[in-house]
């Protein structure tokens, strides 16, 4: 008997035990459209962090934060901790620090929710975010604690429509703020706030003005060149451990992020991606191969008389344990094949959804395609060699 | 065409004494004989059946089809052997679900590598009769008719024996009667035939008669078999 007699008598069964074909089917499918989905995803989403990363954290930069305790967000950091830093380093070119609100800005009738952030003037240099239009922060602003607002483009957008937003007045609480200029476009930041949606005020406004406290919530280092990076944050940490008064063998209570370390969270992060979730589509496809040579099984038993009827007719016992080999092969061929089309079609929603480029890794495919195959042969061997073993005058009894 | 010396077979079960299903059968059937075989329930004709149509292996005796010694061929041999040479029918039809009239008729064919598969197989059916029920499925068809295409299945191979066990046990009379009819027509165009039954009519209608009797085959009926009335 020819492989091809074979192949169409696999498919036509199928077709015919549609309900079982479908249940043997299901495990494949899902595990290797998980498996291509994840491989994607996660190869997408490490170009496009590792991207963002870039834009907001470059090889000289150091960020402080505080974080939180088990009493909410800390309120340790202070300017003073900043300036005691800066006086122990002085590759430290400049730094900024930021301390955020949620307040409603309000233009005439307009009024919108938005996250203003306060920042020094050094925020340009650090942040290397300049402006459109009008004027960055600048130190009279700092030092007089001015009530001057920098828009983020969309902010105006949603604010002033087509009007010009330049030295017109917005409101934040009731509180009148000049608009001195638009903050250059961004994007979304890796913590996935939009960056183009945001006020930025001068520190000191934001301190006494907004928030009445005296500590920040975070502060970006901008280290004169790449190579003092690491030696510098190890300084910067026994500084803040001095200045917070710190003992040893106490926890600090603010953390420090480094390229070193920011590299190694991605890599860790992406660990989860690249190791866990294929493991977790194996732990599928192998859940599937138990599930289809089960029901494979079942077809076996159910078809006892076609088995020895096949035999009856000539079949020889090698035809009939390929016959089945062949029927469990082409299940999990499609079903792969389904699984990979069903897999991309939720990875283009998925990049559609959070807007990063997504392309299909093609060893995702083949490896699912791979998986599929070898899902079926394991799962077809033991049943067909059991319906191959089967004696014809017993199964036609 | 088929020489039988001394078939012995006999099940064995853990706990209970040897059951000899067949003792020592000895059987001659020459081409072109249309042969009943007819006997108690129990009393080993499916045994021996099994046996001619090399889906059993005798425990001893000597097996003799066309000629050639049967009896110790490897498993791949067999299997080409019943393919080309034999054609069964069964009482329960044993046709694949699901599956055209033409497909199931397409089957030993499939396995025999030949080629116009599905002309031979139009042409089985239309030998029985069925040329309008082609594309019916066994669960669309009548019992009677069902068995038709089994004996197209049988017959598409061309085989020189058909052997059939009790292909009238499921029909109605009239069914039956068609079937019959069918049977010894295809004798008349010189197919050698053995059929199994526990109508006494029918096997009436049978160039010869055997009858099995607790494993022993004799040549006459040892008395009318009570068949249905
Ligand atoms: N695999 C087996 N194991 C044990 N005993 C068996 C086996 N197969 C058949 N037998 C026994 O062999 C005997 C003959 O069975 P067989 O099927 O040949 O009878 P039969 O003449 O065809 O009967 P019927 O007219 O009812 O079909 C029976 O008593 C049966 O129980
Ligand atoms: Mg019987």
């Amino acid at each position: 008997m020819k492989n091809g007699k074979v192949m169409a008598g696999s498919i036509r069964m199928m077709w015919r035990y549609k309900l079982r074909t479908f249940l043997m089917s299901i495990g494949v499918v899902v595990g290797v459209a998980v498996l291509v989905v994840i491989r994607s995803y996660g190869a997408g989403m490490e170009a496009n962090i590792m991207n963002k990363m870039k834009q907001f954290f470059d090889a000289t930069n150091i960020m402080v934060t505080t974080g939180f305790s088990a009493d909410g967000p800390r309120t340790t950091l202070k300017l003073e901790d900043l300036e005691a830093v800066q006086a122990a380093c002085p590759e430290i070119e400049a730094w900024d620090p930021s301390l955020m609100r949620r307040k409603t800005a309000q233009y005439r009738s307009e009024y919108h929710p938005v996250l203003v952030r306060g920042h020094s003037e050094h925020a340009e240099l650090v942040w290397e975010r300049g402006v459109t239009g009008g004027r960055s922060l600048d130190a009279s602003d700092v030092k007089a604690s001015a009530r001057v607002a920098l828009l983020g483009y969309k902010t105006a957008d949603i604010l002033f429509g087509d009007d010009d937003p330049l030295d017109q007045s917005i409101q934040l609480d009731g509180v009148p703020y000049r608009v001195i200029g638009i903050l250059e476009p961004k994007g979304s930041d890796p913590h996935g706030e939009d960056r183009d949606d945001e006020i930025h005020v001068p520190i000191s406004t934001m301190m006494r003005r907004i928030a009445n406290v005296d500590y920040i919530n975070f502060a970006k280092l901008r280290v004169t060149e790449a190579k003092y990076v690491e030696d510098v944050a190890e300084r910067v940490e026994a500084v803040l451990r001095q200045q917070h008064a710190l003992a040893d063998g106490e926890d600090n209570d603010f953390s420090l992020f480094t390229p070193m370390l920011i590299k190694k969270m991605v890599a860790r992060a992406n660990k989860v991606f690249s190791l866990y979730l294929p493991l977790v589509a194996a732990i599928a496809l192998l859940v599937a191969a138990i599930v289809i040579a089960n029901i494979m099984l079942m077809a076996v038993k159910e078809r006892i008389p076609e088995i020895g009827l096949r035999k009856a007719v000539g079949a020889t016992d090698g035809q009939v344990s390929r016959q089945f080999l062949m029927e469990a092969f082409m299940v999990t061929l499609v079903s792969g094949l389904a699984g990979i089309v069903l897999g991309l079609g939720v990875l283009a929603v998925i990049s559609a959804r959070v807007d990063v480029p997504m392309p299909v890794s093609a060893t995702a495919v083949g490896l699912g395609l791979a998986a599929a195959v070898v899902v079926g042969i394991l799962a077809g061997i033991w049943p067909s060699r059991h319906a191959a073993r089967m004696d014809p005058v017993a199964a036609l009894r | 065409m088929i020489e039988c010396r001394g078939i012995c077979k006999s099940y064995e079960r853990p706990g209970e004494p040897r059951l000899d299903v067949l003792k020592s059968v000895d059987l001659n059937i020459e081409p072109g004989e249309f042969t009943a075989v007819v006997g108690p329930s129990g009393s080993g004709k499916s045994t021996l059946m099994n046996i001619l149509g090399l889906l059993d292996r005798p425990d001893s005796g000597n097996y003799l089809l066309g000629g050639e010694p049967v009896s110790n061929l490897p498993h791949a041999r067999l299997a080409s052997l019943r393919n080309k040479k034999i054609g069964f029918v069964f009482q329960q039809f044993h046709l694949l679900p699901r599956t055209t009239a033409l497909e199931n008729v397409e089957l030993p064919l499939v396995y025999a590598d030949t080629d116009n598969i599905s002309d031979r197989a139009a042409q089985a059916l239309c030998r029985v009769g069925l040329q309008d029920r082609m594309t019916h499925t066994p669960a669309e068809l009548s019992g009677g008719q069902q068995q038709r295409v089994a004996i197209a299945r049988a017959l598409v191979n061309d085989p020189e024996i058909i052997l059939a066990d009790e292909p009238t046990g499921n029909l109605d009379r009239e069914s039956g009667a068609g079937i019959m009819a069918l049977f010894q027509e295809l004798n008349e165009s010189g197919r050698t035939i053995i059929f199994i039954t526990h109508d006494a009519a029918l096997a009436a209608r049978a160039g010869r008669v055997l009858t099995m009797n607790e494993g022993i085959l004799a040549e006459e009926p040892a008395q009318p078999v009570g068949g249905v009335a």
